[in-house]
């Protein structure tokens, strides 16, 4: 019995102590991860629109008629497809902020605790909550638009960046922010996070390939061959991330023609 | 002591030699920074994880020690993962940050953990740790460097061999490792053979 007994409890002791050690660690380290994290990000912010001066949220929606939405933590407000629905728009409530965008139309917005369920608007012109895989097909480029910021300088809107993350990569998903002009062109194209392949799909990263989406609107393609207007080459033996990457990038792109060009009206 | 640390990088080479740690090994040599941040990263992991193993060598008990190895290390690397995310320079962190969670599950770790430092003093496992470190980190920038050679005719992310010259994407691919590592191995035995091709029947 004591030979039994006693591993188990040295290994539990262990392991407790183990236990205790991380979740220090944890503690120690949130503040100062979340302090470089948004270092990071405000110099990626930069890198796109170097002659902004500021970043600020999107003006609200509320004249437009719509709920607002606030997006997760970045509290950028804005009111989404829903103006008009008012009185059915209740699922927004627990929406996360997110919107779903698929081909780069605009499905609906992600709810609260996971992308596995959205509020989409129903033919009826009623919200509903549906699980996102039903909603899509095999093929489809699904992205989530997480964040918008209008670069500012001068008091003046200079242009805007939407962060957005795409599927259809290899390897989960790929975090792309996409700064446009007030047009609504893009001027910028940066992939902020992946997991894809060391030395092929996270070549991605590099400015060669995300110089293409310069100039560009619309939407947009993968192609392997010589691209014509509005069609992105694919990076050698990475297809997949190149889709993944498009996928985010026209979700940007339908969020501004949605909602960015609707609010500056 | 000189002598643990060359065990490491020339005898019992943890790739050449003991063919240890091969998952990282084969997905990360694609190009020759990834091979030296992966090594550096291991280095240090394996210095740090084999003086914590040796520490505690007199509490683990025998029979539950593997669990308590693993236990041990993941929390070890949990814990200098979150370390570098916060205080690392962001140069640094960004270089050898994406391989942190990888040596989880190295098993030249844990294989360390049971065959040196749970026997052995502090200071030999700390140089054994070094040593082995030293080894993986070399093989790893061989592999990576020839790898991104032929694969992308670049070495260090500059394009070193002339456009005319075919670049073989199947060396960045994954068998392009497998390739790579065959070549090298034979080359290793062959050399610590003393140049002797002569057949060593019966070892697999």
């Amino acid at each position: 019995m004591k030979e039994i007994l006693k591993p188990a409890l040295v290994l539990f002791i262990i392991a407790a102590a183990a236990a205790v050690c991380v979740g220090a660690s944890y503690e120690v380290t949130k503040q100062p991860i979340a302090a470089a994290k948004e270092r990071e990000r405000q110099a990626a912010l930069k890198e796109l629109i170097p002659e902004a001066d500021g970043f600020e949220p999107l003006p609200s929606f509320e004249g437009a008629g719509g709920e607002i939405i606030y997006f997760g933590g970045a509290n950028s407000g804005f009111t989404g497809e829903g103006a008009g629905v008012s009185a059915d728009i209740k699922p927004l409530e627990f929406a996360s902020g997110e919107i779903i965008y698929v081909n780069g139309k605009m499905l609906g917005y992600a709810l609260l605790g996971g992308r596995d369920a959205a509020a989409v608007l129903n033919a009826d012109g009623v919200w509903e909550t549906r699980a996102v895989k039903d909603l899509v097909s095999q093929g489809d480029g699904v992205a989530y638009v997480t964040d918008a910021l209008a670069a500012v300088k001068n008091g003046e809107t200079i242009g805007f960046i939407a962060s957005s993350e795409g599927y259809g990569g290899y390897s989960g998903a790929v975090g792309v922010m996409t700064a446009l002009d007030p047009e609504g062109t893009i001027t910028g194209v940066k992939v902020v996070s992946q997991r894809e392949t060391p030395g092929l799909g996270a070549n991605a990263e590099k400015p060669a390939f995300s110089g293409q989406y310069k100039g560009k609107s619309g939407r947009l393609s993968v192609t392997k061959t010589a691209p014509s207007e509005n069609e992105i080459v694919a990076i050698t033996s990475a297809t997949l991330t190149t889709r993944a990457v498009t996928n985010a990038v026209n979700a940007a792109l339908g969020f501004y023609n949605d909602v960015i060009r609707g609010a500056a009206r | 002591m000189i002598k643990i640390v060359k065990n490491g990088i020339i005898n019992e080479n943890p790739t050449f030699v003991q063919v240890i740690g091969m998952c990282p090994l084969l997905a990360v040599t694609t190009s020759a920074i990834n091979g030296l941040g992966m090594g550096a990263a291991t280095t240090a992991v394996l210095m740090c994880s084999n003086v914590a193993i040796s520490l505690l060598r007199r509490v683990i008990p025998e029979k539950a020690r593997i669990p308590a190895y693993i236990v041990i290390i993941a929390s070890f690397v949990t814990m200098v993962d979150l370390l570098m995310q916060a205080f690392a320079p962001p140069a640094l962190n960004k270089a050898l940050g994406i391989f942190i969670p990888l040596i989880v599950v190295n098993c030249i770790i844990l294989a360390r953990a049971e065959s040196f430092a749970g026997k052995n003093r502090v200071l030999p496992s700390l140089l054994d740790g070094l040593g082995m470190g030293l080894g993986f980190t070399g093989a790893l920038f061989i592999i990576g460097s020839i790898r991104e050679l032929l694969g992308a005719g670049a070495l260090f992310d500059r394009a070193v061999l002339p456009e005319a010259f075919p670049r073989t994407i199947i060396m960045i691919l994954p068998p392009g490792a497998f390739f790579t590592l065959a070549f090298l191995m034979a080359g290793f035995k062959y050399l610590r053979s003393g140049g002797k091709s002569k057949q060593e029947g019966g070892e697999t």
